[in-house]
C-alpha cells in the first residue's frame, strides 16, 4: 500500500482530515525529493548483518534474568504498536498492515528461539484515530508494560513524550520534523535534509527523455512548498547535464485539489511540459493524471513520491502508464538476493497477510528493534538498547535499506549547511509498465547511487546493500 | 493580434474551466437557498446531509456492487428524504419560532454528528484509489469538447445541467405552484398558515424532504470530484457555497446559480492569469500565493461586510428577530442559602479529593488529559464571553487560540523569549486580532457574525498558517512548531504536575475575571445588547464598542488558552488543535453544556479531554472493577460516538439555551429543595414547579 501516504486534521478531532494528512505527506515527499542520511561506506562494502544470524554482543540465546525493565519478563519482551486506523482520510491500510509486518518479523525471530531466551511479542495494537497519537503514546508510557513502541502514524504528536520518557520508538519514516533531534526515535528512513538538491528527480526526467519539467506541491505548509521548490532547484542545477529545464513550478496548490487542477495543467501544456515531479499524495496524483488526460497530455511522465501500491496503480487503469515511482526500501520487484526480502515475503505468507508497503515498514522497524537488542547484549535495558542502536553506523535492515548511520542520523541539516562527507546519494525507482511495477535499475542491484563527495552530475551506479 | 488571440483563448478556457467547480458550488448554493427559504434554517448541516448520500451511494456501488439506479434510489430518494423528515420531525419542527442563532447552533451540532453517525452505522470508511463514481457510466473518463477549447467530462456536464435544471425547476416551484407559496408561508408563520387551512406540519415536512433530496443529489453529483470521501471536505464546500448563496441574499435561486458559477470562474481566472502576471510583476507574487487560495473566504467576508443587502434579508424582517427574551437567572442565584452553603462545601470536598487523587495517583497519561481539560476549559471561557454573555456565535475561537500558540512558538524560537511572557504577548495579539475583526462585522447580527468569523477562520487556515512569520520558518522546516515549557525562577514547569498547577492558576484567574465581567458593567451591557440592540442604543449603549470589547476579551482568553495548550503539548499542533472544523466542535460542546457559566466551560473542557478515555475506552469500568484488565470486551467504543453524542446534544440548545449543565443544576436544586422541605415539614406539599425557562412557540 501507500508508503508516503498522508494527512488534518480529526479521532481527537473530526477536523484533522486532509490538512493533517497533507503535513505528513510533505514529509513523505521529502523522502523522495531529498535523499536520506547514509553512512560513509561505498554501497558494496556495507555490512550485511543477517538479522537472524548472530548477536554482535554475545549469544542471542543467552538468558540473563532482568528485573525492573518495563515490558521485559523472563518469557517475553513486549512492544505496543500505535498507528492510524480510524479517521484516515486517505483510505490506505496503515495500522493493520504495519502491525502485520511487525508481527511477521517477530514470528520469524521467535521461530529461531527469540532473543535472550525470550519471545518478542506485540502486547497491544492501539488506534490513534488520527488525532490521539499523544494520548496513545502517553498510555504506553504510563502502562510501563512495553519495552518499546512501534508507530505508524500520520500525526506524530506523541513522539516528543516518548523521547522524553526514553522509550525506544521505531517509526514509519514520515513526520521527519517530529523525529528530528530525538535520539529514541528511529524512523524506517530518516530524512535529515528536506531542502537538499539531489539527483534522483533530474535523473528520472532524463530517463523519461523529457525536455521541459514541472514541479508541483501543495501550499499546505512550509515543508510542502520547500519540497516543490527543492525539486525545481535540483532540475535547474543539473539542467546543463540532463538537458531538462524547469519551466513550471507551482508550490501553492490547494490540498486535495478541491477546485481541480485544470488551469495549472493548461499552463503546463502551454509551457511544453513533458515531465512532472510532484510533492502530492496519491489521490492528488490521480486527479492530476485525469486532468492531463482530459487536456490531451497522456504522454506526460509523472514522478510519484507516494504511489508504490500496485492496487492503486491497477485501479487507475492506464492513467499512470510509463510513470516513475520512488520506493523507500528494496522493491518487491527486485531480486532479493541475500536480503531479508525473501524472509519478509515468506513470513508474511506464513502469517496469512498480504505483503504491502506498510508491512515492509513494520518489518524494517522490527528489524531495527531486534538488532538494537542484539547490540545491547543480554543484560539489556532501554538505555542500553538506545545507546547501542545509536552507535550503529550501517543499519540496512538486512539489505532492505540504504545503510543508515545512527551516530549522526538524528540530526537534520539544510542544503546550506550540507557537507560533502562522502555519503552516497541513492534512490530506488520503479516504472509503471502495463499496470505493474518494473525495476529501473537491474533487479539484483536495485539502488541507483551517486557519489556523495562529488555533487556534480554523473550517471548513477546500480548498487545493492546487505 | 496574436497576443489578443492568445489572451482570448486563455480567457475562454478559464471561463470553461471554472464552470465545473462553479457548478458544484452552485448546486450546493441552490440547495442551501432551498433549505433556507423553506425551513428558515441556516443549514450548515447541508454538507453533512450531502456526505451521507454520497457515501451510501459510493458504498452501494463499489462495496455492495449495486447498479446505478438502485444505489441512486436508496441513497438520494430514500435515505436523503428520510433523514430530512427525521430532522424536521424530531428537531426543527420544535424550533420554528426559535431564534436563527439557536437553529444555527443545532445545525452545527448536526454537522458534527450526522457523518459520524452514518460512518458508525454503515461502517463506512474511505478506500484509497477507489474514486467515487457518478450517476452515468464512464462519467469521469468520457469527454466532450463543445467549444473546442476545453473538454468536459460526462459527470461535469451532468452536474452543470442539473444545476441549471434545478434552479429553473425550483424557481418555478416557488413562483407558480401553491405548495411553493405554502412552503414559504410556513416559514414566515406556521400558525397563520394553519388559519388558512393549510397543514403547516405537512408542508414543513415536505420542505425538508425536498431540500434533503437536493442535498443528497448534490452530494452524489459532486462526489466524483473527490478521490476519497471525507465529511470535512463537504463542510468546506458548504462554506464556499455560502459565498455563492450570499450573492442571492440566501433567497434568490438564479443568483445562487450565478454566484456559484461566478465563483468557479473567478478562481479559474485567478489561477490562469495571476501566475503569469506575478512572474512579470513580482509585486503581485504575494497576492498570487496568498490571496488566490482564499478567494472564496475573502469573497464571503467582503459580501457580508460591504453589502448591506445581504444582512437585511429575512432575519430582520421579523420584528422580533432582534429581540431575545432575557436569559433566566443562574441556578446558583435561585437556590436557598442553605443549599448554597451545602453546594460549596460539597464542591470544596470534591475538588480537594479529586486534586489529591490526581496529584498523588495519576500517571502521565491522566495528568496530560486532566491538564488538557483544564486548559481547554480556559479556552472555552472565551466562548462563554462571546456567546454566553454577548450572544454572538463566533466560529473563529480556534484561530484566536492558534494565534496565542504561534506567538509563543515564534517568540521563543526567534528571540528566546520566556514562554510565559510570550503567552501573554500572544494573548494580547489575539485580543487585538479579535478587536480588529469585530470592526468590520460590528453591524452584522445573528448568523452573519457566525459566518463572517467562519470565513476569517478559513482565511487564517488557508493563508496565514503557512506564512513563515506565523506557522513556518526555518525552525518549523527542521523540527516543526515545537514550543518550550516555561520556568519561573527555580520552578520548572517541564514537570507535568507543576504545569497542571500553572494551568489551574490560569483557569481560576480567568474564571474569576469572567465572573467579574459577567456581574459587572460589561456583562450587563452585553446582556442588554443581547436582549435588544435598539433598546440598548436608546439608553446610550454603543453596540459597536461593546462588540469590539467582547471580541477583544474573548480573543485574549482564547489566546492565553491556546498558548497554554501549545506549551502543554510542547508543540503548536495547529491542525490537531485549532483548525476551523476542530473549533466547530468546541462550540458544540460549550453551548450544549452551558455557555453562560464557568461550570459549563469547565464541563465542556472535561468532556472534550476526558469523555473518550473515561467512557468510550471503558476506564470507568476499570475503576469500578479495580483492574484495567477487567474492562469489558466491547471497549473501546468508536471515538466517533463523542461527536455523535455531543453533536446531538446541541438539539437541547433551543429548549435550554442555558445548557444542559445549568438546566440539570436547576432541576437538581429544585428537587433538593423539595426534599429538604419535606424533611423539615413532613406532610407539607412540595413547592410548585418553578417557571423553568424554555423556548416556547410564540403566537404571532
Amino acid at each position: 500500500m501507500l508508503l508516503g501516504g498522508v494527512d488534518d486534521t480529526s479521532g481527537g478531532t473530526v477536523s484533522l482530515s486532509m490538512r493533517t494528512v497533507g503535513v505528513a505527506l510533505v514529509v513523505a515527499v521529502g523522502l523522495a525529493a531529498c535523499g536520506n542520511s547514509s553512512n560513509d561506506a561505498s554501497p558494496a562494502s556495507t555490512a550485511a548483518a543477517d538479522s537472524g544470524a548472530a548477536a554482535q554482543n554475545g549469544d542471542r540465546n543467552e538468558f540473563v534474568s532482568i528485573s525492573g525493565v518495563p515490558g521485559v519478563s523472563d518469557d517475553e519482551i513486549a512492544y505496543s504498536v500505535v498507528g492510524t486506523k480510524s479517521n484516515n482520510p486517505l483510505g490506505t491500510c496503515i495500522l493493520d498492515c504495519y502491525a502485520a509486518g511487525v508481527e511477521a518479523y517477530f514470528a520469524y525471530q521467535n521461530s529461531a528461539g527469540g532473543i535472550y531466551g525470550r519471545d518478542l511479542v506485540v502486547r497491544d495494537v492501539l488506534d490513534d484515530e488520527l488525532g490521539q497519537n499523544q494520548v496513545r503514546s502517553l498510555e504506553v508510557i504510563a502502562a510501563e508494560k512495553d519495552f518499546g513502541v512501534f508507530q505508524a502514524t500520520l500525526v506524530a504528536s506523541g513522539w516528543g513524550a516518548l523521547d522524553d520518557a526514553g522509550v525506544p520508538t521505531y517509526t514509519w519514516g514520515i513526520n521527519a520534523t517530529e523525529a528530528a533531534n530525538r535520539t529514541h526515535i528511529w524512523p524506517s528512513l530518516p530524512v535529515r535534509c528536506q531542502d537538499c538538491t539531489t539527483r534522483s528527480v533530474p535523473y528520472a526526467a532524463k530517463l523519461a527523455g523529457a525536455r521541459h519539467a514541472a514541479s508541483l506541491g501543495y501550499g499546505v505548509s512550509e515543508n510542502s512548498k520547500v519540497c516543490a521548490q527543492t525539486v525545481a532547484k535540483a532540475i535547474e542545477k543539473y539542467e546543463p547535464d540532463t538537458g531538462v529545464d524547469i519551466v513550471y513550478t507551482n508550490d501553492d496548490l490547494a490540498f486535495g485539489l478541491p477546485n481541480g487542477i485544470a488551469p495549472e495543467v493548461t499552463a503546463m501544456k502551454k509551457a511544453g511540459v513533458d515531465f512532472i515531479s510532484t510533492c502530492i499524495d496519491l489521490n492528488g496524483m490521480k486527479s492530476l493524471a485525469q486532468e492531463l488526460s482530459r487536456q490531451g497530455m497522456d504522454n506526460v511522465v509523472l514522478y510519484h513520491p507516494n504511489s508504490y501500491s500496485e492496487a492503486f496503480v491497477a485501479e487507475a487503469g492506464d492513467l499512470f502508464e510509463g510513470d516513475y515511482v520512488t520506493v523507500q526500501f528494496r522493491p518487491f520487484e527486485s531480486d532479493p538476493g541475500d536480503s531479508s526480502l525473501t524472509e519478509f515475503l515468506r513470513w508474511m505468507k506464513k502469517q496469512g497477510d498480504e505483503p504491502s508497503e506498510l508491512a515492509m515498514v513494520g518489518w524494517i522497524n522490527a528489524t531495527q528493534a531486534f538488532e538494537g537488542l542484539l547490540a545491547a547484549g543480554p543484560n539489556f535495558d532501554r538505555a542500553k538498547v538506545t545507546a547501542a542502536t545509536n552507535a550503529m553506523t550501517d543499519f540496512d535492515a538486512g539489505g532492505l535499506l540504504e545503510p543508515v548511520d545512527w551516530t549522526v542520523g538524528h540530526v537534520p541539516y539544510t542544503n546550506a549547511t550540507r557537507s560533502a562527507d562522502g555519503s552516497p546519494e541513492c534512490t530506488l525507482l520503479v516504472k509503471v509498465v502495463n499496470g505493474a511495477f518494473e525495476m529501473v535499475a537491474p533487479p539484483a542491484q536495485p539502488w541507483l547511487c551517486w557519489s556523495g563527495s562529488d555533487l556534480t552530475w554523473s550517471e548513477p551506479k546500480p548498487s545493492a546493500f546487505g | 493580434m496574436i497576443f489578443a488571440s492568445a489572451l482570448g483563448e486563455d480567457l475562454a478556457r478559464a471561463l470553461l474551466q471554472g464552470m465545473p467547480p462553479g457548478a458544484v458550488y452552485a448546486l450546493i448554493a441552490i440547495g442551501f437557498v432551498l433549505a433556507y427559504k423553506t425551513s428558515g434554517v441556516f443549514n450548515l448541516a447541508f454538507g453533512a446531509q450531502a456526505y451521507v448520500s454520497a457515501a451510501l451511494y459510493f458504498q452501494a456501488r463499489q462495496e455492495w456492487d449495486w447498479g446505478i439506479l438502485p444505489a441512486l434510489l436508496v441513497s438520494v430518494f430514500l435515505l436523503a428524504p428520510a433523514l430530512g423528515l427525521i430532522l424536521e420531525r424530531l428537531i426543527f419542527r420544535h424550533l420554528r419560532t426559535s431564534s436563527s442563532v439557536a437553529k444555527l447552533v443545532v445545525a452545527i451540532g448536526l454537522t458534527v454528528a450526522i457523518p459520524s453517525l452514518f460512518d458508525v452505522v454503515v461502517g463506512f470508511s474511505p478506500v484509497a484509489g477507489q474514486t467515487p463514481t457518478g450517476i452515468i457510466p464512464g462519467g469521469a473518463n468520457v469527454f466532450y469538447q463543445p467549444f473546442g477549447v476545453y473538454a468536459f467530462s460526462r459527470d461535469e456536464l451532468m452536474a452543470m445541467g442539473l444545476a441549471v435544471v434545478a434552479m429553473l425547476g425550483l424557481a418555478a416551484l416557488f413562483r407558480f405552484s401553491a405548495i411553493g407559496l405554502q412552503m414559504r408561508a410556513v416559514v414566515e408563520s406556521p400558525r397563520m398558515t394553519e388559519l388558512n387551512g393549510i397543514q403547516a406540519d405537512r408542508v414543513s415536512a415536505f420542505s425538508w424532504a425536498l431540500s434533503s433530496v437536493f442535498a443528497g443529489l448534490a452530494g452524489v453529483l459532486i462526489a466524483p470530484r473527490f478521490n476519497t470521501l471525507a465529511a470535512p471536505d463537504f463542510f468546506n464546500l458548504v462554506v464556499v457555497a455560502i459565498a455563492a448563496a450570499a450573492v442571492g441574499r440566501l433567497m434568490s435561486l438564479p443568483r445562487a446559480l450565478a454566484g456559484g458559477l461566478g465563483l468557479g470562474v473567478f478562481i479559474a481566472l485567478a489561477n490562469t492569469f495571476l501566475p503569469a502576471w506575478a512572474e512579470a510583476h513580482p509585486i503581485l507574487a504575494p497576492i498570487q500565493e496568498n490571496v488566490a487560495p482564499a478567494v472564496p473566504f475573502l469573497v464571503l467576508f467582503a459580501l457580508l461586510v460591504l453589502w448591506p443587502a445581504v444582512r437585511t434579508t429575512k432575519e430582520q424582517a421579523d420584528p422580533l428577530s432582534g429581540v431575545d427574551p432575557p436569559p433566566p437567572s443562574l441556578a446558583s442565584r435561585e437556590r436557598s442559602s442553605g443549599l448554597t452553603v451545602a453546594t460549596r462545601v460539597f464542591a470544596v470536598v470534591f475538588f480537594l479529593t479529586v486534586g489529591f487523587v490526581v496529584f498523588t495517583r495519576a500517571d502521565v497519561n491522566w495528568l496530560f488529559l486532566i491538564t488538557q481539560s483544564v486548559i481547554l476549559s480556559t479556552i472555552f471561557l472565551s466562548i462563554t464571553v462571546i456567546t454566553g454573555l454577548a450572544g454572538q456565535i463566533s466560529l473563529c475561537q480556534g484561530t484566536f487560540a492558534a494565534i496565542g500558540g504561534f506567538t509563543v512558538f515564534q517568540l521563543s524560537d526567534r528571540y528566546g523569549t520566556s514562554a510565559l511572557v510570550a503567552a501573554l504577548i500572544g494573548a494580547v495579539v489575539a485580543s487585538a486580532c479579535g478587536a480588529l475583526l469585530s470592526l468590520p462585522i460590528r453591524r452584522l447580527g445573528g448568523v452573519w457574525v457566525a459566518i463572517a468569523t467562519l470565513a476569517f477562520a478559513f482565511f487564517f487556515d488557508a493563508v496565514m498558517v503557512k506564512l513563515p512569520w506565523v506557522g513556518g520558518g526555518g525552525t518549523s522546516l527542521l523540527q516543526g512548531t515545537r514550543v518550550p515549557r516555561p520556568t519561573i525562577g527555580p520552578w520548572d514547569l517541564g514537570d507535568d504536575k507543576a504545569f497542571l498547577v500553572l494551568a489551574l492558576v490560569v483557569f481560576v484567574i480567568t474564571s474569576l475575571a469572567v465572573i467579574q465581567i459577567r456581574e459587572g458593567t460589561i456583562g450587563r451591557t452585553l446582556r442588554a445588547l443581547r436582549g435588544s440592540e435598539l433598546a440598548s442604543q436608546s439608553i446610550g449603549i454603543s453596540p459597536a464598542r461593546s462588540r469590539v470589547l467582547a471580541f477583544a476579551l474573548s480573543g485574549f482568553i482564547a489566546g492565553i488558552g491556546g498558548a497554554m495548550l501549545s506549551m502543554q503539548q510542547e508543540n503548536v499542533n495547529y491542525t490537531l488543535n485549532f483548525s476551523p472544523f476542530a473549533a466547530l466542535f468546541w462550540l458544540v460542546l460549550v453551548v450544549s453544556l452551558g455557555s453562560r457559566t464557568v461550570e459549563g466551560a469547565a464541563q465542556a473542557g472535561a468532556a472534550y479531554a476526558l469523555f473518550e478515555a473515561i467512557v468510550l475506552r471503558g476506564a470507568v469500568f476499570g475503576w469500578i472493577l479495580r483492574s484495567a484488565d477487567r474492562i469489558p470486551g466491547i471497549f473501546p467504543i468508536s471515538p466517533k460516538w463523542r461527536f455523535i453524542i455531543f453533536g446531538l446534544g446541541t438539539i437541547q440548545f433551543a429548549r435550554h439555551p442555558e445548557g444542559l449543565v445549568e438546566f440539570n443544576t436547576r432541576r437538581a436544586h429544585r428537587r433538593t429543595e423539595a426534599l429538604l422541605a419535606r424533611l423539615r415539614r413532613p406532610g407539607a406539599a412540595p413547592p410548585p414547579e418553578p417557571d423553568v425557562p424554555e423556548a416556547k412557540e410564540v403566537v404571532p
